[in-house]
């Protein structure tokens, strides 16, 4: 089941990225095990104080590793990819928490 | 000749592509990232300050320079000078963070990915500086840890295995934090 949702989590990120028009060719297999990660991290903290800036931080985790890996995730602050990373990562969160 | 020409034309245009990368995918991500990092770095450092473990003067000078990153980053004319002067800011950061979690407003597992936040500020620094990330002089390796009011020891995994800047970098100075 917790495999099922990683599996869909990852694909649901990738593309909700695509539908922000993005070039998502080069999203690596490390950067999405990566928000994956980071998701279930999350999970273990689920309705915790901070829970919120949580998210938001593994968000800006998750968008800097796409930065690093040089996907063109934004090419100026976009605020939605931000929404789409987070919001994915604390539904993700909470459905296996 | 030729081919020398080609090689370097390939080069200069690998090159420019790195630089384009940079600034087209990583610089605005840390744009957006910086005001929620430099929050906990104030925090830390006025923290510090209201215990005289620094002087006024010394946060004065940590506050400069995380104006200073604030002014250059968009700008790019400072880029190799940033994990430098990150480095001084990063265990203010830390200890911005570790206020929060003492205070309850996090708990270990919400504190994690906010610790894990400026690790990958510092990486990613680094990578604008155009290169794989370098240990300065003093500086550790290994796993990030830290510890609750409660003295428990949590730890975050570097997330691809890069050095650990030491707790505090000032501690050469005698400045304790």
């Amino acid at each position: 089941m917790k495999d099922n949702i990683r599996q869909t989590f990852g694909d649901l990120l990738v593309d909700a990225l695509r539908d922000t028009g993005r070039d998502v060719s080069t999203v690596t297999k490390e950067v999405r095990d990566y928000a994956v990660e980071q998701m279930e991290q999350l999970a273990e903290a689920v309705g915790q104080p901070g829970f919120g800036l949580a998210v938001t931080a593994a968000a800006d985790n998750v968008a800097m590793r796409l930065g690093i890996s040089t996907v063109e995730v934004a090419d100026r602050a976009d605020a939605r990819i931000w929404g789409i990373i987070a919001g994915a990562i604390g539904i993700g969160a909470r459905a296996i928490g | 000749m030729k081919n020398i020409i080609i090689t370097i034309s390939l080069c200069l245009l690998a090159a420019c592509a790195g630089t384009r990368a940079r600034n087209t995918a990583l610089r605005p991500v840390l744009l957006a990232i910086w005001p929620r990092v430099s929050v906990d770095v104030e925090r830390g450092i006025a923290d510090a300050q209201a215990r005289n473990a620094i002087t006024p003067g010394i946060a004065a000078d940590l506050r400069e320079r995380a104006a200073g990153i604030a002014r250059d980053l968009p700008t790019g004319v400072r880029d190799l000078g940033l994990p430098s002067e990150w480095s001084l800011l990063e265990p203010y950061g830390t200890r911005g963070v570790q206020i929060l979690l003492d205070k309850g407003e996090l708990t270990p597992a919400t504190a994690r990915p906010v610790f894990q936040r400026l690790l990958n500020f510092r990486d990613s620094l680094d990578e604008l500086a155009g290169g794989e990330p370098r240990m300065p002089a003093g500086m550790s390796t290994g796993t990030y840890r830290w510890r609750d009011s409660n003295g428990r020891v949590f730890e975050a995994k570097h997330a691809v295995g890069e050095p650990v800047y030491e707790a505090n970098p000032l501690s050469r100075l005698g400045v304790k934090l």
